[in-house]
């Protein structure tokens, strides 16, 4: 991935991935740092003129913001790969800026586009969280993250017509609708969970919430994971996974994998990597199509004067099947 | 033939794992999981960010790790699984397969068991392929599986799957009777530290310990063990095996796991002397050393599409000096100096082509090589290299029928061209119950020792005799197969029975001159000559009638027509039956009982070593008791009494020259920490 600096407007429309690592972007990362250092000694008032100009050198066209900035919590592929959804549904002339929290510009980059006619779009956890707490005036679009995380990032400006999301996660009644219609056998889902998982309401609330009939929830601690996983294999059609890292993370899946297959009981999951590790199915918004929501939602706004706060999950999702693990199991998924 | 005829105090005590010729296979295995385990540690987060939805995970349920369900499956399976390996109390792995119908499970001695499937019993059992995670572990001299030796034990199996029926042309030449597939246990699986301690009659002490880790990309394992008993009583029988295995599962990328195995060993086994005038051999002990190392690389990245590469090395040497008497009364010392090798290199990708269609294709190439200055008499090396190439093509043109097409081509240096077609055909009229078709062709390659041996009795200088030569030049045993079967599901799958009716043409098989070995005849030589039908029905129930409460029964009716008067000794080591029966129970949290009952008909054992002995079968049956508790949630303690109703003799019966195995009840108490 190549890096950008301050003074180069350049996006990442056809470029390739690149190692930080490699000489001409080395190279390209000293220039740039040796050209924010003139910067700063010119006056960082002096330094934003310049930065403005440079931004402004093409007038906007099918939006009006005055200036895109795409902030990623880490210039990892993850967050590229947003940003190419994302950037190939804007304009060409218009598309955003890439920078990353780690970048030792993006401070600088955010000041740059904090603007009343600007607008930010974050992807992640941090860039969220850090856009919340450095901007006053841009427009702010946070993707890629979940609304647990978002609601908890925001805190008291919960309600700041400043900020939008369009969150990544699909919630759990349209996954569970998903999976019914391409599996009909599976009528009753099981949630295992860490405790305090996702929610400010204990267990016992959760519970209470739910529909005994259709989803059930486990609490598992380290100690008893594998046998929580049993009971709930043995209790419901199905395991919905939810992105709690104490529970499904690269140390715990297998065993959980192997032990829910023992008891014949299918997993869906949240994740196209869940897919690949043995779960029936997988219903996930992939990278570039959330990008490319954004970009769509962004086009759709007609600039900063039709912006409007929205709080919404994301529209987009692709479901992948395990044929061969449905195989193994006797499931049959029907394509509806 | 014995893998050891003389005997003589041991030479070689334990040496380390990481010495001597294969220290370089230790340190390599041991090198490629170091690097697999220098990743850095997964971190924690307070609440779910995009990384969860993003985050890297292993390939869990891999095509090799998913079983095929036995309703499609266009052979007859039995399989083992976890719950049962752990439930058994099994000691030793050879023990679990008493649960597939139609084996047989004897012993040469108390350090050699012997697995037999539709008899052609002796204790190096050729038409029995065996693998452990693909890797044969089929001896290349004599033939057969060494299953007193291998560095695995329960704890480490994920299942096991008995394909029972010839399948060489998914498994290659030797997949001629059956087919024993071992899944080990992922890594994963197995964390933290355990800690197992055996202690019982007749000299049982085991002791293993086991510890598992992992990183962000990686898992390992790494176990130790010691074995040890006396074996059959009144024989100078004793045995102790000390290993060392390790395994590690990185992932290397996103879908491309690497899995690294290495095991390495050495057993001391005590002989039982010969007695006589001619050919008496004193009470001694052996050394053996073995190992072996693994390395596969599966790329699952599209669940539909599978890719691996796999390349294996292992040895077994044995070496042995023993002192022998021979005609005139002159004592001499003999050398008996075995070493076998393999190398392996597998390619394999599977394809599902639609949602109808999948193929699996592939191909290989094997050398085996061995040595041994008394099996070949000169000592040089003798090789035989294998060239394989495999496809399968499954195909369901409707939702009832399941069409398997597929086979094998092989070359090698002993037979020449090979060529080992599969068909079979599953008809589901409902979604429960099955009927197979299945009609193949598969074959057995000579052993180096049945095709290159070449035994000299050199004990009088000056008049060195040939107690047994191979002419060269043998033919692969032939097997057509035809089978049909039924698989039914009933009571919501808490009841599943298999039955199958077979028919098994066999010819060119090839004879072994046992008496020569033991001393009847002179001279004796390798022929293919030979043939016989087997026909039979064989049938396998699972039943879980409550949650409580599990059933495993079995049972094989066979008999033989058509028997060439030279397969005479083949048809007459076949039981007319065998029928197991296995029972777990667990009435309350703690506590699991289990019970393992098996029986077989009349054996006359091929290479027994007493002159017209009577058949031998299994007199009352065998039966196991167990009895085991949790004491929390990281320990546990068992009892076990083996062989209930023994009585008679096992395998062996006592003889002029020779001990029996003499069946003796047996206890002992085993104890599992975990920490």
């Amino acid at each position: 991935m190549e890096r950008f600096s301050p003074f180069n407007t350049h996006t990442l429309r056809g470029v390739g991935r690149r190692s930080w690592a490699s000489g001409r972007f080395w190279l390209n990362a000293s220039l740039a740092r040796l050209c924010l250092g003139m910067a700063i000694w010119m006056g960082l008032g002096m330094g934003q003129t310049a930065l403005a100009q440079g931004l402004d050198g093409a007038a906007p066209t099918a939006t009006h913001f005055q200036r895109i900035i795409f902030l990623a919590s880490a210039d990892s592929p993850l967050h590229q790969e947003v940003f190419q959804g994302l950037a190939r549904t804007l304009p060409r002339d218009k598309e955003p800026v890439f920078t990353a929290m780690e970048s030792p510009d993006a401070a600088l980059w955010i000041q740059s586009a904090d603007c009343h006619n600007c607008l930010i779009i974050t992807s992640g956890t941090r860039a969220a969280e850090s856009a919340q707490s450095q901007t006053r005036k841009a427009r702010v679009l946070s993707i890629t993250v979940p609304t647990i995380s978002y609601e908890r990032v925001m805190g008291s400006r919960d309600d700041d017509p400043r900020f939008a999301a369009i969150f990544m996660d699909i919630p759990l009644e349209r996954r569970m609708e998903i999976v019914r219609r391409h599996v009909p056998v599976l009528h009753r889902f099981a949630i295992v969970q860490s405790p305090g998982f996702g929610t400010n309401l204990d267990n016992t609330s959760l519970r209470e919430k739910d529909d005994p009939q259709s989803l059930l929830r486990f609490a598992a601690e380290e100690d008893d994971l594998i046998p929580t996983f049993i009971r709930a294999s043995r209790e419901a059609d199905a395991i919905i996974t939810v992105p709690d890292r104490r529970i499904y993370n690269p140390r715990t899946i297998v065993s959980i994998m192997m032990t829910t297959y023992r008891q014949g009981t299918p997993l869906i999951g949240h994740s196209e990597a869940l897919h690949r590790a043995g779960a029936l199915m997988s219903i996930h918004s992939p990278p570039q199509a959330l990008g490319r929501e954004a970009g769509q939602f962004i086009q759709s706004l007609n600039g900063p004067d039709g912006w409007v706060a929205v709080r919404r999950h994301t529209q987009v999702h692709q479901v992948s099947i395990n044929h061969q693990v449905a195989r193994s199991l006797r499931i049959t998924v029907e394509e509806p | 033939m014995p893998d050891t005829p003389f005997e003589t105090p041991p030479k070689h005590g334990w040496t380390s794992p990481f010495s001597g010729r294969h220290r370089w296979m230790g340190l390599t295995g041991l090198g490629l999981m170091g690097a697999s385990l220098s990743l850095p540690a997964f971190g924690e987060e307070a609440w779910p960010t995009e990384q969860d939805y993003f985050m890297d995970l292993p390939v869990a349920l891999t095509a090799t790790r998913l079983q095929q369900p036995l309703i499609e499956a266009p052979a007859s399976v039995t399989v083992i699984d976890r719950d049962w390996i752990s439930g058994s109390q099994a000691r030793d792995i050879h023990e679990l397969l008493r649960m597939a119908p139609g084996f047989v499970i004897g012993a040469a001695n108390g350090g050699r068991p012997i697995v037999t499937y539709h008899g052609f019993s002796e204790q190096f059992v050729r038409q029995l392929q065996v693998l452990v995670d693909g890797r044969s572990i089929y001896t290349s001299i004599n033939g057969g599986t060494q299953w007193g030796i291998l560095d695995l034990t329960p704890d480490d199996i994920e299942r096991i799957e008995v394909i029972r029926g010839p399948n060489a042309a998914a498994y290659g030449s030797n997949s001629f009777f059956a087919i024993i597939n071992i899944l080990t246990r992922h890594s994963a699986e197995t964390q933290g530290n355990r800690l197992t301690t055996r202690l019982g009659s007749n000299g049982v002490r085991d002791l293993r310990w086991r510890h598992g880790g992992s990183t962000e990309h990686s898992h390992y394992r790494v176990a130790m063990q010691r074995k040890e008993d006396d074996g059959f009583r009144d024989k100078n029988d004793h045995r102790r095996i000390d290993t060392f295995s390790a395994r590690s599962d990185w992932d290397a990328l996103p879908g491309i796991g690497i899995t690294t195995q290495v095991g390495l060993g050495q057993s001391r086994k005590g002989i039982d002397g010969v007695r006589g005038a001619i050919g008496a051999q004193p009470n001694r002990e052996f050394t053996r050393d073995f190992g072996h190392l693994q390395l596969q690389l599966q790329d699952n990245r599209d669940p539909d599409t599978t890719h691996r590469v796999q390349y294996y090395f292992q040895f077994h040497d044995l070496e042995d000096d023993f002192e022998t008497v021979n005609a005139d009364g002159q004592r001499n010392t003999a050398t008996l100096e075995s070493r076998a090798q393999r190398h392996d290199l597998e390619l394999e990708s599977s394809h599902r082509l639609s949602p109808d269609a999948r193929i699996v294709y592939g191909g290989s190439a094997r050398l085996d090589r061995s040595a041994s200055s008394y099996y070949f008499d000169d000592g040089g090396w003798i090789e035989n290299n294998f060239y394989r190439v495999f496809g399968h093509w499954e195909w369901s043109p409707t939702a009832q029928w399941l069409v398997n097409l597929g086979g094998m081509y092989e070359y090698n240096d002993i037979t020449g061209d090979n060529l080992m077609p599969r068909a079979a055909f599953v008809y589901l009229p409902h979604p429960e119950h099955s009927l197979r078709l299945v009609a193949s062709r598969a074959t057995r390659t000579p052993s180096l020792a049945e095709e290159e041996l070449r035994i000299v009795d050199r004990s009088r200088p000056g008049d060195e005799r040939v107690l047994a030569e191979s002419q060269g030049g043998l033919a692969p045993e032939i097997i057509h197969s035809l089978e049909l079967g039924y698989h039914g599901r009933f009571a919501d799958g808490r009841l599943t029975a298999d039955v199958k009716l077979f028919r098994n043409q066999l010819r060119d098989l090839i004879q072994v001159p046992y008496d020569s070995f033991h001393l009847f005849e002179t001279q004796g030589e390798f022929r293919n000559i030979g043939g016989l039908t087997l026909q039979g029905v064989e049938t396998q129930w699972d039943y879980r009638p409550t949650p409580h409460l599990r059933l495993l029964a079995g049972f094989a009716l066979l008999t033989t027509s058509g028997v060439d008067t030279d397969a005479r000794p083949q048809a007459d080591s076949i039981p007319g039956h065998t029928a197991n029966l296995g029972v777990m129970f667990t009435p309350d949290a703690p506590w699991t009982l289990s019970a393992e009952y098996y029986h077989y008909g009349s054996i006359d054992w091929l290479d027994d070593p007493v002159q017209n002995s009577p058949s031998l079968d299994a007199g009352d049956g065998f039966l196991d008791l167990n009895i085991a508790r949790d004491l929390g949630p990281h320990a546990s303690v068992a009892l076990s009494v083996k062989d209930v109703l023994a009585s008679g003799f096992d395998s062996r019966v006592d003889g002029p020259s020779s001990t029996g195995n003499r069946r003796s009840t047996e206890t002992y108490l085993s104890l599992s920490l975990e920490f």
